[in-house]
């Protein structure tokens, strides 16, 4: 992808394919070599294969498992300067017994609301606070959490849509994006993309700060745009079927 | 032609390179013994900033090597308007590298190599950590203020890292107890570049503001245990000179030092601060620490053997750094020069490299 002001990054459609298979569901994503800083991905990649001990759980019962963790550079083509370091992070999530048995994550309406209390719950969990504490709504707004579904962006990928949500404290500037993409009634994939604009303090910068944002947004819709999920008839059915008891 | 520099800028007293002065330096490589083009020299002291910055064998690396062999194509003095605020010296970047130099008649002396890193612009100070569900979350802490109630902080200072996302990565490998609330003190890549290591620093107000938030965080002294990495050494040196009281309620653990690690050491025992019962730890990964050991291992051990607390044996603190101490008198046997052999400063450096 040419990225504005000669920034050059990996190459998505040159690269070694990483494939997961996450029960009747198979995940595929391209994970290029370009000027890696760091990588790190799961050597296991089947589901029923991942180690118990690369599960982490929370303490409203979710389970989540790190699939990748990668960083890149993202040169300025004039200078060979590093001008972004872009970091990406697949996590997988099984989500509480409860929310299985209702197959929320293929339901798009009840997936939604569902997203919503997990980071509100988040909120909870990070500050240590009740829904019933005095200063909930001012920890939210400090957080900058969603409080409507609206509030999210929407992914369209046919059947299933894929939901971005963002959330950061005030303290660090503007919400950092999470994608949540439904993968069957037990598990949900939550992708973070985060870049930084990165600068030497013994050369000028001279990026435009205006363009920072525009990039970054570039930078993570690269990625989505390669980011394959292949669901089996089953789930397809069973999505199809959710969707329309909904309506 | 050269452009003309204000007069204040020109720095008389170090005009030409003294005979006597001459002497000290070597060829920088086989290829710089002016076959073709000026003779490239460089004082043998610049090896250690030069392996902290350059890796043989990295595309990078032999880029670098490359691009200052290539000096040795300098055009005449006159021609020359890469100065560096000084009528005589000059100065080109290779990626994070900048090499000063000076060209005199047929020859281009290297005076002196600095390191720049790159880094993002958020800024020096506190910070909370969390990680949930699988993610990282962080919040800035008012005022660099610590809350006033009994419990124990955990607070790591990072070395150099490329984003604040890097560091907060980092600084969740080092949180040992879950018990309690983990913080950052971020130090940023500027504030590094500023401070600067092997004595190339020149600080200003970026890395004059880090040390003062870091030395408030230290006068509140609360209880707290610390953990301090790489070249975060540097940024807590400076903050201390700022400390007023004592730190008897903090406890510093200090891992891959680099840079003045025994001064740092000695001023954290002035400071009656406590050490945790590893004072000192080195892991494998880490080239700058074990670049850092060639110059002071043995003041480091000496600095170890000074820290008061009766559960740290003066032996076991040395056995800390002893098997590096060792592997690095080997390295800096290896590398002193021997005229009569004739070595090139490229091959101590790839010598050396082998050794790190």
């Amino acid at each position: 992808m040419n990225f504005a002001n000669k920034i050059v990054g990996p190459d998505f459609e040159r690269a070694d394919l990483v494939l997961f298979g996450l029960g009747n569901v198979e995940l595929t994503f391209p994970l290029p070599e370009h000027r890696s800083e760091s990588k790190n991905y799961l050597a296991s990649q089947n589901l029923n294969d991942i180690p118990e001990d690369k599960w982490e759980v929370d303490s409203a019962g979710i389970k989540t498992c790190v699939l990748v963790d990668q960083t890149w550079l993202y040169e300025n083509a004039a200078t060979l300067d590093d001008a972004f370091s872009t970091n990406l992070t697949l996590v997988l999530m099984q989500i509480p017994e409860e929310a299985q048995k209702k197959s929320i994550p293929l339901n798009k309406s009840a997936f939604a609301y569902w997203i919503i209390d997990l980071l509100k719950g988040s909120v909870f969990n990070i500050e240590d606070i009740t829904p019933k504490d005095d200063l909930v709504a001012q920890y939210l707004k400090d957080w900058q959490v969603p409080e409507h579904v609206s509030d999210m962006g929407l992914i369209e990928k046919g059947k299933v849509d894929w939901f971005i949500a963002a959330m950061g404290h005030t303290s660090m500037g503007l919400p950092e994006p999470m994608i949540f993409v439904p993968i069957n009634n037990q598990y949900v994939l939550t992708i973070n993309i985060n870049s930084a604009k990165l600068s030497y303090s013994d050369r000028e910068d001279t990026f435009p700060e205006e363009d920072i944002e525009p990039v970054k947004k570039q930078i993570m819709m690269e990625f989505l745009d390669h980011l394959q999920i292949t669901y089996s008839p089953e789930v397809l059915q069973q999505i199809e079927e959710q969707n329309t008891l909904a309506v | 032609m050269a452009p003309r520099l204000p007069a204040h800028t020109i720095n008389n007293s170090n005009s030409y390179i003294r005979p006597e002065e001459e002497k000290k330096y070597i060829y920088f490589s086989q290829f710089t013994k002016a076959e073709s083009g000026r003779h490239v020299k460089i004082k043998p002291d610049l090896l250690l900033p030069f392996l902290y910055a350059v890796k043989p064998g990295t595309h990078e690396g032999e880029l670098t090597i490359h691009q200052i062999e290539n000096l040795k194509k300098t055009a005449s003095i006159l021609n020359c308007s890469r100065n560096a605020c000084n009528a005589f010296d000059h100065m080109i970047r290779i990626y994070n590298l900048q090499v000063y130099y000076r060209v005199e008649s047929a020859c281009v002396y290297i005076t002196n190599l600095k390191v720049t890193h790159k880094g993002d612009q958020k800024e020096a100070g506190l910070y909370n950590i969390y990680k949930h569900l699988g993610k990282t979350h962080s919040s800035r802490i008012k005022n660099d203020k610590l809350p006033i109630d009994e419990s124990i902080e955990q607070i790591y200072i990072n070395g150099v890292v490329t984003n604040f996302d890097t560091a907060v990565k980092t600084s969740l490998e080092h949180h040992f107890d879950d018990r309690s609330k983990l913080r950052l003190f971020y130090n940023p890549s500027a504030v590094v570049n500023e401070l600067g290591l092997w004595k190339s620093g020149s600080q200003t107000k970026t890395s004059n503001t880090a040390a003062s938030k870091l030395a408030k965080v230290l006068n509140q002294n609360k209880k707290a245990a610390w953990s301090v990495e790489g070249e975060g050494a540097t940024l807590l040196t400076e903050a201390l000179k700022s400390v007023t009281g004592d730190l008897n309620k903090q406890t510093f653990r200090i891992i891959n030092p680099v840079a003045e690690t025994p001064d740092l050491i000695n001023r954290l025992v002035d400071k009656k601060a406590k050490h945790s019962t590893e004072p000192v730890s080195l892991t494998n990964q880490s080239r700058s620490a074990s670049i850092a050991l060639l110059t002071h291992n043995e003041k480091l051990a000496e600095s170890i053997g000074n820290i008061p607390e009766k559960k740290i044996q003066i032996e076991d603190a040395r056995d800390v750094v002893q098997g590096h101490i060792e592997k690095n008198m080997a390295v800096s046997n290896s590398i002193k020069p021997k005229p009569s052999i004739n070595k090139t400063f490229l091959d101590l450096v790839r010598k050396a490299n082998k050794l790190i």
